[in-house]
């Protein structure tokens, strides 16, 4: 896969701290799934961790710490059992979909009933139980589509599975992900020839820009 | 039983010191290939106070905090044999189970476990040779670049590490903006990163 677009150094740092909100984790995650670049930038960031954690951590344990470790841990050896494997039918198209996300949706995409949000866009909001964190969802625009220009409130960051769009920052095909600054707007274009599936994490509602697109915020929500 | 065990010889340490990388993965690798609990315990005398303090600076009490570090440590027996050098370190490895545990832990009210979303972000590729860390000099070279940060990009690289801080907490909490955090973030990890790719 080639992928030219990667993640903003500073959304390194917070998901490697386990610092971001669980939907925009998810979609950095499925990223990391395609781009062995920006995991090893993740590498780097955790061995940050790790230096923190050894400086500025330690408490001394209770005397009985140990022995309860090796309690638990007789208990595990008795009954050491392999974790059962992830067992999803892979069919052609699944695979587009990395296993978290995969996991996450529960349906496979062909079954997903997708909301038509718009002219030749759909949505499928996936549920992560953790509403007050911000949104995920998935997006399918229609080839050609041009959407309506906007900013956006928090974070918000875009990974494309399929298909490809172009704005003022490039074209993004699948694994590019778009880790866009705060207030800068945008005017995706889906690029001819087939549509574009993006996964999509938002920390806080986007604004629309225009008056027109406004009208539809609420109905579609992001 | 458990006393035997406990009292069976420790392995030896090499002369680089007790916690350098090379002799916890030695002890690792004792772990993964012998399921040795001597080794299991040394690591456990060396990682156990560190992931105990890591929890309680999210809030867990001591009891709490002991029990999170036991569950950190039954799954380092668990994937032992999943440690390779692509990982990092043996610390960033124990460190990010570590993690995950304790965002699991706050987390534990909601739908989604963190582990399930970071433990399948492995690509499918292969990581390139110029794109892995030496682990062997790795946890070294960090905790000596963390050191020399200016004062606001360490506090920022603490708040988002051991308090698990959101971007916009940090931002709030410190009442600068957001763009301020960021940046201060990017130029912790632009530092660190060069000072890690001076090792290869």
């Amino acid at each position: 896969m080639n992928i030219h677009h990667h993640l903003d150094d500073a959304t390194i740092v917070a998901y490697a701290a386990g610092a971001l909100p669980a939907p925009i984790a998810m979609v950095v995650s499925a990223h990391l799934s395609f781009c062995p670049h920006c995991l090893a930038r993740v590498r780097k960031a955790e061995a940050i961790g790790s230096a923190v954690m050894e400086d500025e951590a330690p408490v001394s344990l209770s005397a009985g710490c140990m022995n309860n470790l090796f309690e638990r841990l007789e208990a595990e050896t008795r009954s050491e059992v392999t974790a059962p494997a992830l067992t999803l039918s892979e069919t052609q198209e699944e695979s587009i979909l990395p296993p978290q996300v995969r996991k996450a949706l529960g349906v496979p995409l062909s079954e997903i009933k997708w909301k038509r949000i718009a002219k030749g866009v759909g949505m499928k909001m996936i549920d992560l139980g953790a509403e007050d964190e911000g949104k995920l969802y998935l997006m399918k625009i229609e080839a050609g589509r041009v959407l309506p220009e906007h900013g956006h409130g928090g974070s918000e960051v875009t990974l494309v599975l399929s298909g490809s769009y172009t704005d003022k920052f490039g074209q993004f095909g699948p694994g590019d992900i778009a880790d866009l600054d705060d207030h800068e707007d945008h005017q995706p274009i889906v690029d001819k020839g087939a549509d574009c599936i993006c996964l999509v994490a938002s920390e806080t509602p986007a604004k629309f820009k225009d008056f027109l697109p406004r009208l539809f915020q609420p109905v579609i929500g992001i | 039983m458990l006393e035997v065990s406990l009292r069976m010889t420790r392995p030896s340490r090499p002369e680089t010191g007790p916690a350098s990388n090379q002799h916890l993965a030695h002890l690792l690798g004792l772990v993964a290939e012998n399921r040795d609990k001597s080794a299991f315990a040394a690591l456990f005398e060396h990682f156990g106070p560190r992931i105990k303090g890591f929890m309680m600076r999210k809030g867990a009490d001591s009891e709490l905090a002991e029990d999170l570090a036991q569950d950190t440590m039954i799954t380092v027996w668990r994937k032992a044999h999943m440690y390779t050098l692509d990982k990092g370190s043996v610390s960033t490895w124990i460190f990010t189970i570590a993690r995950n545990r304790r965002i699991d832990w706050a987390r534990r009210l909601k739908g989604v476990q963190f582990s399930d979303i970071t433990e399948l972000e492995q690509p499918s590729d292969d990581v390139g040779a110029d794109e892995v860390v030496l682990a062997s000099q790795e946890s070294e070279t960090v905790k000596a670049a963390v050191e020399k940060l200016p004062a606001d990009q360490k506090q920022v690289i603490s708040m988002a590490f051991m308090e698990d801080m959101t971007q916009q907490e940090i931002s709030q909490n410190l009442g600068v903006p957001l763009g301020t955090v960021k940046s201060r973030m990017r130029l912790a990890y632009q530092k660190l990163s060069k000072s890690l790719e001076a090792l290869q």
